[in-house]
């Protein structure tokens, strides 16, 4: 204790007292913030123990906390990395509390969840430590929250390099991705090879894979809701890293000192670096001539960039205002130039996200927040083919899809006692979709031979009230109950639908340190993805239900066994899973698409999926680690694919094993590993052949959808950190990455060898050692 | 620190340049074969009757294989009751008889049958009605050899309607029986006016022509459904990235191929 740093600075405020009588039988309401010292940012989930009666209380997303006392009173606050600290309350009335804890150094190092997985009630909540996701290796050496959060049971990729989420069973679709309360469309970045959330700008993350709370809508199998954190309100602060694949940056700090404060990080590739050499090069004419003669020239273009910036105003101590804004954009374009044409295809993604609120606690127990956002996601895929022989063509083609989202959503926490605390807002948004805008233009010498546009008639508006109302309750010491109902309104042009979504977990604890939990959720989504892959780029399409396209409907059942003991924490968790009104491409959606997308999908899908998900994490000491492994099974029936019979989700992984660990081999050196399992996934194999004839080309034959597996995928990770703080007080980092530490060529793809008649199954990423240098300061 | 930082760079270069090993890496394994199965395509059209190719699947790696059957039979049906077996010289052409003319209303299968192949069955159809070209006339363009084909004709009120027009010049070869093909573009009845559909062609010109045949095609859903269905088949397999391989859309129970139906008017532009 001796050794650590300590500062607790305790403002105490007394208000009338909330009601007449004896003070000494009236109960009082303990109130207030826990901050981090200087940042001013209050501490989500840290913990305040009433030493009177043993409960717990947690502070919510902003670091407010409010409980009630019957008297005189002994409160514990404290958080993982900070040290806790004891305040003693002898005033009768209700008091206002500001804690500061002080990040210091422990003897050890804690990387644990900011709450305890038996302590919560939530069952499939996961409250995700930022410490967790930069000390996992990853590709490429960039910290990233999606790849990382594959440790967990029940979570996968998808395909190897795309950073999608794929969630007991559920698709990429299904996951709602929160930026402080504004949804993310898409998260895929540089060719899917980062996410594009920036892990620099996160302050906290909850993961739900089950168990919803009421407060959450539109979405059926995860949700992912970040806060972004804030600069400090106190002194300026820098960072900066430079990778094999991305340079970022990060500076924050106060505007006002003490009031208002900003933080801006942002990224970018310089893929296109290494196209320097040949630009200079063709910038001499005989050069470029000469080229263009011979083998023509070849060049790819690849630039991924996002920003995040945030504003905070501190206006009193209890309220306090917010602006982010969050953008990304991704061009990819491959170009062939000869002496008789010019080919130029590629793709080009873009995310807007602003998102502003106001979060103010009105009384003792009443907390509301309120906030506006909008996001957009616009995609545009693009051909271009220039003949410059004596055909003198010029063919344009471009496919775009695009989605915007505007709300207004206004919430409140309301501690109504001890054992009672109850949440309800409304939310109120607007969508407007356009799923498909394809135009082709045909130009030659003799005019215009086409030129089109199909689909811009075909936009989709839809208008999404909702209201929610959540209870915690804990009848019992031992026992606690999160029950809530969410109630929808979902209005297209002259479609209306109203859904009911009730959320229940329940809680019991076995012992001090064991629980039981099981779970209900009933959850409608109102919008939908359409995913597929052109030549190894995702294209992404939303579409907002209709009268053709019903919202989705998923029931989730789970239950679990929870513990923590001897360094450890443990859970076993089984689930079921029963999903409605699936939404997929009845054929495909690559190649040039005209006219009403509602005629190439099916939506009419049912999916089941069920497993048993098992985790043991040690977070504390000098190794600490994760075991996890998943078994379950996912499978699919449409009416118009496999000829209606059910089929194996494509992400069907029947078994997956992730080990992790981080060994801190001294102060400042750490290396960590994470190894990983999954049995294979499943593909559709061509089990016959057309040899086609006169009016019919050959083709080949399909009995079943996903009715084979790809080998199992295995692979390793490393990474070497090294922190060091400098002369001048910066603090360094360096790191070393390496993945798929032993080469395993695990197989991307399948495909027919049409001259041979065998199954080609092609390995793209080997061996990936990268390095990553940071300085903060 | 300078010369640190400079060392750095050159190892951060030096491992991206020499040390990924990011490659293709193909194995190759065999395919395995379900069997033979009997694989049908054929239409049913007012004015043409029912004409249909007969063959059987064969496996990806045998290309002396043949994909003939023997004695192969096709059955037509009308609303579940026997008609008459399909003619045939070749046992791989089949043609109902010159005086059958399918009823609009109808529904029509056919049911396949051949020695050591099991049953195939299609799934019920009925013939399209045939929606007639109102007028065709030709403009002149900037240049002699090219020339815009004007069309118009009327949608017809049903649930949904969808068409292909095709120019062709008067003595040229179509497709066997001219039927839909995949690279046909299709209008949906969506770009309608009040009924009428109107429409503007480049046609090529030989200077020997003295007519142009403008052909509407009026095609079944499940048709429109096939033919996109093999467009999309061609660009999945040339994806590997692909979610899976989209397979050629089939309505045949125990077998392969599709049993579809349109109706064909041709209008004759002379000059």
């Amino acid at each position: 204790m001796n050794r650590l740093k300590r500062l607790v600075f305790i403002s105490i405020l007394s208000s009338f007292p909330a009601h007449g009588g004896s003070l000494q039988a009236q109960s009082h309401n303990v109130y207030g913030y826990v901050k981090y010292k200087g940042s001013e940012e209050g501490i989500p989930y840290a913990y305040c123990i009433n030493l009177n009666n043993r409960g717990i209380t947690y502070t919510n997303h902003e670091g407010f906390f409010s409980l009630k006392s019957n008297g005189p009173t002994t409160l514990i606050f404290g958080f993982v990395g900070c040290q806790p600290d004891t305040v003693t309350i002898s005033s009768l009335k209700d008091t206002l509390l500001t804690i500061y804890l002080n990040p210091h150094e422990l003897e050890e190092v804690v990387v644990a969840y900011r709450e305890k997985l038996h302590m919560q009630t939530i069952l499939g909540k996961i409250a995700v430590p930022v410490s967790k996701i930069e000390s996992s290796p990853t590709f490429a050496g960039v910290p990233d929250i999606l790849k990382s959060l594959t440790y967990l049971p029940g979570i996968t990729n998808g395909k190897e390099g795309f950073s999608h989420l794929y969630v007991r069973g559920g698709t990429s679709g299904q996951n709602l991705f929160l930026i402080d309360d504004a949804p993310l469309f898409t998260t895929n970045h540089a060719l899917g090879l980062v996410s594009s959330i920036n892990t620099e700008a996160i302050g906290n993350i909850d993961l739900y894979k089950g168990g919803f709370p009421a407060r959450y809508g539109n979405c059926s199998s995860s949700i992912l809701d970040i806060r972004m954190r804030e600069g400090s309100r106190s002194e300026h602060e820098y960072k900066v890293e430079i990778g094999t694949l991305t340079a970022g940056a990060t500076i924050g700090g106060p505007i006002v000192k003490g009031k208002t404060s900003y933080m801006v990080a942002a990224r970018t590739t310089y893929f296109d670096v290494i196209n320097i050499p040949k630009r200079i090069k063709y910038l001499d004419d005989l050069e470029y001539q000469l080229a263009l003669q011979n083998d023509g020239i070849s060049m790819i273009s690849l630039n991924a960039f996002d920003i995040n910036t945030k504003l905070s105003h501190q206006r009193t101590q209890n309220s306090k205002q917010y602006l982010n804004v969050f953008s990304s954009n991704d061009f990819y374009s491959a170009y062939n130039k000869s002496q008789g044409s010019d080919n130029n295809s590629g793709f080009n993604h873009h995310n807007l996200l602003v998102s502003a609120g106001s979060r103010r606690n009105y009384s003792s127990s009443l907390f509301v927040s309120t906030s506006a956002a909008y996001s957009l996601y616009s995609n545009t895929f693009f051909n271009e083919l220039i003949y410059k022989d004596e055909r003198d063509e010029h063919n344009k083609s471009s496919d775009q899809a695009k989605i915007s989202y505007l709300s207004v959503k206004s919430s409140a926490d309301y501690y109504f006692s001890s054992k009672m605390h109850y949440k309800f807002g409304v939310d109120v948004s607007a969508y407007a979709a356009t799923p498909n805008i394809a135009q082709e233009i045909a130009k030659s010498a003799s005019g215009t031979l086409r030129d089109t546009t199909y689909g811009q008639n075909f936009i989709f508006r839809a208008i999404h009230i909702s209201s929610y109302v959540e209870c915690e309750y804990k009848p019992f010491v031992k026992t606690s109950i999160n029950i809530g109902l969410r109630a929808s309104t979902f209005m297209d042009q002259g479609n209306e639908y109203i859904k009911l979504d009730p959320r229940v977990s329940y809680k019991t604890m076995l012992s001090e340190k064991t629980s039981l939990k099981t779970s209900y959720t009933l959850n409608h989504q109102f919008t939908h993805l359409l995913l597929s892959n052109f030549k190894g780029n995702p294209k992404e399409v939303w579409i907002l239900s209709s009268h053709r396209v019903k919202p989705q409907e998923v029931h989730q059942i789970a239950a679990g066994f929870f513990g923590s003991g001897h360094h450890l924490d443990y859970g076993i968790e089984g689930f079921y899973k029963k999903m409605y009104n699936l939404v997929e491409y009845r054929f495909s959606g690559v190649g040039q698409n005209t006219g009403n997308i509602y005629d190439r999908i099916s939506s009419d899908g049912q999916g089941e999926a069920y497993g048993v998900e098992f985790l043991c994490e040690k977070n504390s000491g000098k190794v600490r680690g994760t075991l996890a492994y998943t078994i379950s099974w996912s499978e699919r029936s449409f009416r118009d694919i496999n000829q209606g019979e059910p089929f194996p989700f494509t992400y069907d992984h029947r078994h997956v094993l992730t080990l992790t660990s981080s060994i801190t081999i001294q102060k400042g050196w750490e290396i960590s590993s994470s190894f990983r399992f999954m049995s294979g996934q499943a593909f559709t194999l061509t089990d016959g052949y057309f040899a086609g004839n006169e009016s019919f080309e050959s083709h080949n034959l399909y009995s079943t959808i996903n009715g084979y597996r790809l080998p199992p995928y295995h692979r390793m990770d490393v990474m070497l950190t090294h922190e060091w703080t400098s002369e001048k007080g910066s603090l360094k980092h360096f790191r070393l990455s390496i993945y798929n530490a032993y080469n395993r060529r695990n197989a991307s793809y399948a495909h027919v060898n049409p001259s041979s008649g065998k199954l080609v199954l092609t390995s793209i990423f080997g061996i990936i050692p990268t390095i990553s240098y940071g300085i903060a300061f | 620190m300078e010369s640190h930082f400079k060392s750095f760079i050159c190892v951060l270069l030096s491992l991206t340049t020499f040390s990924c090993n990011i490659s293709e890496i193909e194995t190759e394994l065999p395919i395995p074969y379900r069997g033979d199965f009997l694989v049908l395509h054929g239409f049913i059209c007012q004015g043409e009757g029912v004409r249909l190719i007969l063959q059987k699947t064969v496996p990806h790696s045998c290309n002396e294989c043949s994909n003939k059957v023997s004695n192969g039979v096709v059955s037509l049906y009308e609303n579940g009751t026997y008609l008459f077996d399909l003619n045939t010289d070749d046992g791989y052409l089949y043609n109902s008889p010159s005086s059958f003319s399918p009823t609009v209303g109808s529904q029509y299968h056919v049911k396949a049958e051949a020695d050591g192949m099991a049953c195939a069955i299609s799934s019920t159809v009925s013939p399209m009605q045939i929606v007639s070209v109102d007028t065709a006339y030709i403009s002149t363009t900037e240049t002699p050899y090219k020339v815009k084909v004007h069309y118009c004709f009327t949608d017809i009120p049903f649930e949904r309607n969808q068409y292909i027009v095709r120019i062709l010049a008067g003595d040229e070869d179509e497709f066997m029986w001219g039927t839909p093909n995949m690279f046909d573009n299709v209008i949906g009845d969506e770009v309608s006016n009040n009924g009428i559909i109107e429409g503007v062609s480049i046609f090529i010109l030989n200077s020997n022509l003295d007519e142009i045949k403008v052909m509407l095609y009026h095609l079944s859903s499940p048709l429109v459904q096939y033919l996109y269905s093999r467009q999309q088949n061609m660009f999945s397999e040339e994806d590997p990235f692909g979610e899976y391989p989209v397979p050629v859309l089939c309505n045949i129970s125990n077998g392969y191929g599709f049993f579809g139906s349109y109706a064909k008017d041709t209008y004759t532009i002379r000059f």
